[in-house]
């Protein structure tokens, strides 16, 4: 309904700023001027994911994909290139994630379009607006205060006192991401359900459907690409953050015994080892291939996204 | 017209990029000459004294710094910390003007002029509690199993049944290196918990039951359990006095590392850190550190 109002006029708009007087050099610079930071934008990516690729692939090289891939011990200092835990770590966590946080985001976002009061939405959206914008380091600070000794308790009443474990490991980064990521996920579910026409809610009610089957069998099923999209948005988020997993995932560069063990991921594996990686050395161009290697998953999930969600034609 | 500003648009591009695709061909060149230019630049200005590296060393350089900024009106340092290795990189490339380490620079970096100010001892600290609150000192041996993960439990070492967890500084912490050099031989540490600055350990130490970490006896502190070890009969504390005569053996020189000899504000800085007046009354005064002076042994490799 809305596209075929706003249509027509924007076409009259373009048209008027055809007719305009045009071609005086001002206008000249300013087009040029334009235009050429559109271009430095599109040329430093490239030149970006070119680098990346180039270093990673050297490293890569140097090193063995195998290795980068499968070898169980990550030590650059003694020649140990095994990206496993790094991998491992990266994955569990933003799985864990996805399933924790972005599980009741989806349901929350089906209460709030479907179910909650009017006046009450407004001001949920507004709430989860400031969460999403919360700064990482903020989150990771208050986990590593109050989170992980939490869960080292919890860790000690399941293993026993007596057993190696803590707080730091990959169920605390899991739990702090599933918070980091519900908001925006939230969010992303509610645009989607919000394109749900309304027309098909009024048809399900007329055919005798309470408004909880309405959202679940009619609402949600029709969403289902938009809310799936929102997932994956939010995996891609928690497998990228950096600063707050570092801050409560331990370090420890192995493939831990359980969840409550100290581990790492790619990311914050980057930020420990490249203090001390010198251009240059198999143990910078390994950590660029670690870079790169999450560089290509996010690719992937922004490539599977988009798939996902080219319009369906109604 | 159209046809014009767009071709004029086209050919700036094409330029640009030309122009940034150039640049592109040999990038890690590209940056070493940058850093380099920098490197060349900043001793003769007159801006802040850069320094960065050993987390140990940091709180003689902070010192350093009230009263050398107090005596010369102007100057300026500027002091980070993230670790020995980070120092000695951070030099070489001209990041910063001193390299703070706690290790002798590596046999490569030929460029790098040493300067010895201080020297400091390294312990073994762990979390106080009513498991280890026997314990005072421990065997050499002992020591290094625990940190190379063949003792687990505080109980094998005559305290009580407490899982033992071992808390690892970052590789490039010199103080890594020198407690894994002196102590278990070489870079045998299990491989655990990571923390990447010794002020941050400290406070780690405090909160988790059973940790176990090293440090730089500037950072001991009344709440950590800090361990003197057993040599044959004797029991050795880290102290001042056991340190210079040699006979606790787990410390290093702090060095102050610069690129080529020490030029402009720099060189300043580093003869007042060296001044005798500084290292007989400041120095000493400072926790942890002792004067390069007063050693009765000496070393020149970790």
């Amino acid at each position: 309904m809305q596209q075929v109002l706003v249509q027509p006029q924007e076409d009259t708009l373009q048209r008027r700023v055809r007719l305009a007087p045009r071609s005086r050099w001002p206008d000249v610079l300013v087009r040029l001027f334009v235009k050429a930071c559109g271009g430095f934008v599109l040329l430093t990516t490239i030149l970006l994911i070119g680098f990346l690729a180039r270093t990673g692939l050297a490293g890569m090289g140097e090193v063995g994909i195998w290795s980068l891939l499968f070898g169980p011990r990550w030590k650059p200092e003694s020649q140990l290139y095994g990206g496993l835990p790094l991998i491992l770590g990266t994955f569990v966590s933003a799985l864990g994630a996805a399933a924790m946080g972005a599980t009741p985001a989806v349901l929350a976002a089906v209460w709030l379009t479907e179910f909650a009061p009017k006046p009450l939405r407004g001001f949920y959206r507004r709430l989860m607006e400031i969460a999403a914008a919360i700064p990482s380091v903020v989150y990771g600070w208050l986990a590593l205060t109050h989170l992980v000794p939490v869960m080292g308790a919890f860790a000690h009443a399941i293993y026993g006192d007596d057993s190696n474990v803590g707080g730091e490991g990959l169920a605390s980064s899991a739990v702090l991401l599933s918070v980091m990521i519900a908001p925006t996920v939230l969010l992303l579910s509610v645009d989607a359900l919000s394109r749900v026409p309304y027309n098909l809610r009024e048809a399900s009610a007329a055919l005798g459907a309470s408004p909880w089957q309405t959202g679940f069998r009619v609402v949600m099923p029709y969403a289902w690409r938009g809310l799936l999209v929102a997932v994956f948005f939010g995996f891609a988020r928690a497998a990228g953050e950096t600063m707050a997993v570092q801050m409560v995932i331990g370090g420890a560069r192995v493939i831990p015994a359980n969840l409550f063990r100290p581990t790492t991921t790619i990311s914050s594996q980057i930020v420990m080892d490249m203090q001390n990686a010198r251009p240059g050395t198999p143990a910078d161009d390994a950590l660029f291939s670690m870079a790169l290697i999450l560089l290509i998953v996010s690719i992937a999930v922004v490539l599977v996204t988009r798939m996902l969600s080219r319009p369906v034609r109604a | 017209m159209l046809v014009r500003s767009e071709l004029i648009s086209l050919a700036f591009f094409l330029a640009l990029g030309a122009a940034l695709g150039c640049d592109k061909t040999p990038p890690p060149e590209g940056t070493a000459g940058t850093a380099s230019t920098q490197a060349a630049l900043a001793p003769v200005s007159d801006g802040p004294i850069r320094v960065s590296g050993s987390s140990a060393l940091q709180p003689l350089v902070n010192a350093a710094k009230e009263k050398f900024e107090a005596q010369n009106k102007g100057a300026s340092v500027e002091v980070s910390a993230g670790g020995s290795k980070k120092g000695l990189v951070d030099v070489a490339s001209g990041a910063v003007q001193i390299g703070d380490s706690d290790i002798f620079a590596a046999p490569d970096q030929k460029n790098l002029v040493d300067h010895k100010v201080a020297v400091v001892g390294f312990a073994a600290m762990a979390n106080k509690g009513p498991y280890n609150a026997k314990i005072t000192s421990l065997g050499m041996d002992q020591i290094a199993k625990i940190f190379t993960g063949d003792i687990k439990n505080w109980k094998d070492v005559g305290g009580g049944s407490q899982p033992i967890v071992v808390i690892n500084r970052a590789p490039a912490s010199g103080t890594r290196t020198v407690f894994g050099n002196v102590v278990l031989g070489g870079d045998k540490f299990v491989e655990s918990q990571t923390e990447d600055n010794s002020g941050a350990l400290v406070a780690k130490l405090k909160q988790t039951q059973g940790a176990i970490s090293y440090l730089a006896l500037s950072f001991k502190d009344d709440d950590l359990l800090t361990l003197s070890i057993k040599i044959g009969p004797d029991t050795m504390d880290p102290t001042a006095e056991t340190i210079t005569q040699g006979k606790y053996p787990v410390w290093s020189y702090e060095h102050m590392y610069t690129k080529g000899e020490a030029t402009g504000g720099a060189k300043r800085f580093l003869d007042f850190v060296l001044s005798p007046d500084f290292q007989t009354t400041t120095l000493p005064s400072v926790k942890g550190f002792i004067p390069i002076t007063a050693m009765k042994v000496q070393r020149d490799k970790d």
